[in-house]
């Protein structure tokens, strides 16, 4: 936790400084072909963008300091607002895919062990490997092209049906729809998640099978898992309760890290399916060169995986007390 | 270490209620309005969703929307005194009960209004609110170049002798003043919802844009904004208290999507009902013939042309601006990239016009093959090749080669650019007497980079506010409007000036004729194509329409079974 403060604020200068070296102007992209140069040169002004770079960086510092991140110069939309309005939906995107790779991570990786040299540990390995190498936007087209224009199974994009999206409370459609027992609702929100929740969650799965396989190899070989064959426990029992369990230990450190890892792949997930969320956001006034927005968004992701971190961290303290932090 | 299981309960407990407050205090904005949880299936009967590529530039005021999709839900949400009948090619009364009588000087428009007209906000339509709307555009206009308001800056006055009769005064004559009415920001608005939206005269910069009413329209067309989320969807619902037929769908959705490839597989999932604006040329013919589809084509109003900076070296040379236009093949492009579905374009002004005079062509030729127009009776037709050498030579470059510096912008026109750059390469180092090197970037940029005048010959596009060849040729000849060849022409700039202000039609189409055979004598733009307007429906879609106006008429569209 000490690193924090003097990271987040490398963050901060290198988002400042790449913005400002990147070809482009949000100025330009704002007013468009037909602005006379009195009228770039005055809202160049209104911004602050004629000033030296260092009187910007100090402006921009303090005001995420004070957790104002301005308005986006293109769409003259507060940033905080853009924030409440879209990261409900990479949240919930977020969480699902979360929920994808833990499945297919633990399940894949525990078969995998407990199978060790058979064709279904090589299967799990190539799988893994493969899925985590698989560019997310390839994997996402895959699954458009195989489940929504081939089996007209799920939609290809979208967070739900059009006119279907449930009474807003939390802004997660499938928590809303649940909680207002909108089951329309909810069935056309699990729809639409499944795909990009799928996508997202498979790659970051990938991750997890080869980790969570060499943990429980290790486990597997491990004195206690030894003592509980040796009493004449059931090997499934073996292999669930004492094997796998302490194999998770280290995964749940390792999950909370790949939140930062789920968070990027969310921007492209986000293209590929037209998910309204944050992500997509990010892209859009990167496009435009939006300085306040891109800053903006990026301060809250990094605050947001400081605080994912250490939930994990107090998370981990509880399962496992042999965990302290000083 | 072994956990109870109402231990275990507890300790997971905690981050679920984590991850609710946090997603409850992000949820606290509302999401811009939301939609409403109704019907089942798709969408609830009487609903419709259409897809597009394009969106909101600045806002919904019709003050300041100057862009596609603002124009077209102004289009759909508000009305203007007159407009153009689907087809239609003059305007005709909308809110206005009559065209209006005109004084013979050109300088007065009496207007009687239509009566029993409504807002949405339930007040009535009446001459105050005629003068209200105009007057407040035409401020806004006057403080903010970025706003369609400009357009209404010939208005000297309005005045409202009774509740029914509204008399706009021109300071000049403008042959173009109806069309200019019929565009989007001449709606009228309820004076009532936008009294806190005026200008006081004291405002500057974004002080006058902070005044717009940005995120939705308060007027009198058949349908009014419900939603509005942000670069994610419209929503539009019948208006209650429209005087006109009532529209054929209930409500429409409008989703905006990033890309074409989106959009196709949503349509093609049926997700939405017609992708319109824009699917790229391979998109659309994806689904021509395909069942359960259908595609639709109108003639489209935007031209694509190359602009040339005449203030460039060498390009401040005409020769050689001429020997570019005489190497520039329209035909390969529409052919190879557009696959015949565009049109070749030789003038700024579309054929669609009659006062359209083929110039380029005359003068230039097509580019690598013949030239269709002869240039003297009797004699050959020029080649490409043939007149390049000539003007070449006129440039006292008889041998070698020139360099050209292409630039283009790879995403604002759509995916087909790169391919319309590439081939325009290919013709110019066809003929022998030019290397190019193709250079892009991003639209950002690109706007930056033209006002810098840092790049010598580049591609645009045009797309016209009101449906008259004068918006072809004003916004290029005159620097005030649009300046992109740096091309300050005196006699250009008269000869604009003379055509708005003839009265006799025929004496109007002569000057219209001059100034585009003098832009084509001093080629600062090579008009190059001009794409049709394409949209692909579902088959269970009616209602499609699509002319030069640019307006996309929901009201029309129907959806069965």
């Amino acid at each position: 936790m000490a690193l924090t403060a003097p990271l987040l604020l490398l963050l901060l200068t290198a988002t400042f400084l790449l913005l400002r070296v990147a070809p482009g102007d949000p100025v330009t992209a704002t007013l468009g072909d037909r602005a006379s140069d009195a009228r770039v040169e005055e809202l160049r002004h209104s911004l602050g963008l004629d000033e030296p770079l260092w009187r910007q960086y100090g402006s921009y510092v303090g005001g995420a300091l004070h957790g104002d991140f301005g308005r986006a110069i293109t769409t003259g939309t507060p940033v905080w607002k853009t924030i409440r309005e879209r990261f409900p939906a990479t949240l919930e995107l977020t969480l699902a895919a979360m929920l994808v790779a833990v499945a297919v991570g633990i399940g894949l990786g525990a078969a995998a062990a407990r199978y060790r040299d058979t064709p279904l540990d090589v299967a799990g390995r190539i799988l893994g490997i493969v899925l985590y190498a698989a560019p997310i936007f390839w994997l996402g087209i895959l699954f458009q092209l195989l489940f929504s224009v081939k089996l007209h199974w799920l939609p290809t994009g979208g967070r739900t049906a059009s006119f279907a999206e449930p009474r807003h409370l939390t802004g997660l459609y499938t928590l809303d729809a649940t909680l207002t027992g909108n089951l329309h609702a909810l069935g056309e929100a699990l729809r639409h998640l499944a795909l990009p929740a799928l996508t997202l969650g498979l790659v970051i799965g990938g991750v997890l099978v080869r980790l969570v396989r060499v943990n429980m190899l290790q486990a597997l070989r491990s004195d206690h898992v030894e003592a509980a064959r040796a009493r004449g426990l059931p090997e499934r029992s073996v292999v669930l309760r004492h094997a796998l369990r302490s194999a998770l230990v280290p995964v749940v450190a390792v999950v909370g890290l790949q939140f930062a890892l789920l968070l990027s792949g969310a921007v492209l997930t986000e293209a590929t399916f037209s998910w309204p969320g944050l992500g997509q956001s990010l892209y859009n006034f990167l496009g435009d060169r939006d300085y306040t927005a891109v800053q903006g968004l990026v301060t809250f992701y990094a605050l947001f995986v400081v605080f994912v971190s250490l939930l994990i961290d107090v998370v981990s303290a509880w399962v496992d007390p042999r965990i302290r932090y000083s | 270490m072994r956990y109870s299981r109402r231990t275990v309960r507890r300790r997971l407990a905690w981050p679920a209620v984590a991850v609710a407050v946090l997603a409850g205090a992000c949820g606290g904005g509302g999401g811009g309005g939301g939609g409403s949880s109704t019907g089942a299936g798709k969408g609830p009967s009487g609903s419709m969703v259409i897809g597009t590529t394009e969106s909101l530039q600045n806002s919904f005021d019709p003050a300041e929307a100057y862009d596609y999709l603002g124009s077209e839900i102004i289009f759909n949400t508000a009305e203007t005194l007159v407009t153009y009948a689907p087809g239609a090619t003059d305007p005709s009364p909308l809110l206005a009960a009559a065209m209006p009588d005109v004084s013979p000087d050109g300088l007065t428009y009496t207007f009687i209004l239509r009566a029993g007209v409504k807002f949405s906000d339930g007040t009535p339509l009446n001459a105050a609110a005629v003068k209200f709307s105009l007057e407040r555009a035409k401020a806004f206009g006057a403080k903010d170049p970025e706003a369609a308001g400009f357009l209404l800056d010939g208005i000297r006055s309005v005045a409202t002798p009774s509740d029914t009769k509204v008399v706009i005064n021109l300071s000049q004559p403008n042959v173009t003043f109806l069309s200019r009415l019929a565009y989007s920001v001449a709606s009228i608005v309820s004076p009532a919802a936008y009294a806190n939206n005026v200008l006081t005269g004291s405002e500057t910069g974004p002080g006058v844009t902070a005044r717009y009413k940005t995120d939705t329209i308060v007027a009198t067309g058949p349908y009014r904004i419900v939603a509005y989320k942000e670069k994610e969807s419209v929503d539009l619902e019948a208006n209650p208290s429209y005087w006109g037929t009532a529209p054929k769908t209930k409500r429409i959705r409008v989703r905006l999507f990033d890309k074409s490839s989106a959009l196709k597989l949503a349509l093609q999932n049926n997700e939405v009902d017609v992708a319109f604006r824009s699917l790229q040329p391979d998109e659309n013919a994806f689904f021509k013939g395909r069942p359960g589809f259908t595609v639709v084509e109108g003639k489209g109003s935007g031209i694509r042309y190359v602009v040339i900076n005449v203030k460039a070296k060498p390009w401040d040379d005409v020769n050689l601006r001429r020997a570019l236009a005489a190497a520039v093949d329209r035909k390969t492009i529409v052919d190879e990239v557009f696959k015949g579905s565009a049109t070749a374009l030789a003038s700024m002004v579309p054929p669609a016009f009659p006062t359209s005079e083929p110039k380029w062509e005359q003068l230039y030729g097509a580019g690598a093959p013949p030239p269709t127009t002869p240039a003297s009776k009797g004699a050959p037709a020029p080649t490409g090749k043939t007149l390049v050498d000539k003007y070449l030579s006129a440039a006292g470059k008889a041998a070698g080669t020139v360099p050209v510096e292409l630039w283009y912008s790879p995403t604002h026109y759509g995916d087909t650019e790169q391919a319309v750059a590439e081939v325009i390469a290919r013709s110019l180092e066809k003929t022998g007497r030019f290397t190019v090197k193709v250079r892009n970037v991003e639209w950002a940029e690109y706007g930056k980079k033209r006002k810098a005048g840092e790049m010598p010959v580049f591609l645009m596009g045009w797309f016209p506010d009101y449906l008259d060849p004068d918006d072809y040729l004003e916004p290029f000849s005159d620097p005030n409007i649009f300046d992109p060849a740096k091309w300050d022409d005196s006699k250009m700039a008269e000869l604009v000036h003379s055509e708005q202000h003839l009265q006799d039609p025929d004496r109007r189409a002569l000057t219209l004729r001059d100034a585009q055979a003098h832009m084509a004598d001093q080629v600062p733009y090579i008009p190059v194509f001009q794409a049709p307007q394409v949209a692909a429906s579902s088959d269970k879609v009616s209602g499609v329409v699509l002319d030069p106006i640019q307006i996309f008429r929901y009201w029309l569209l129907e959806k069965k079974g």
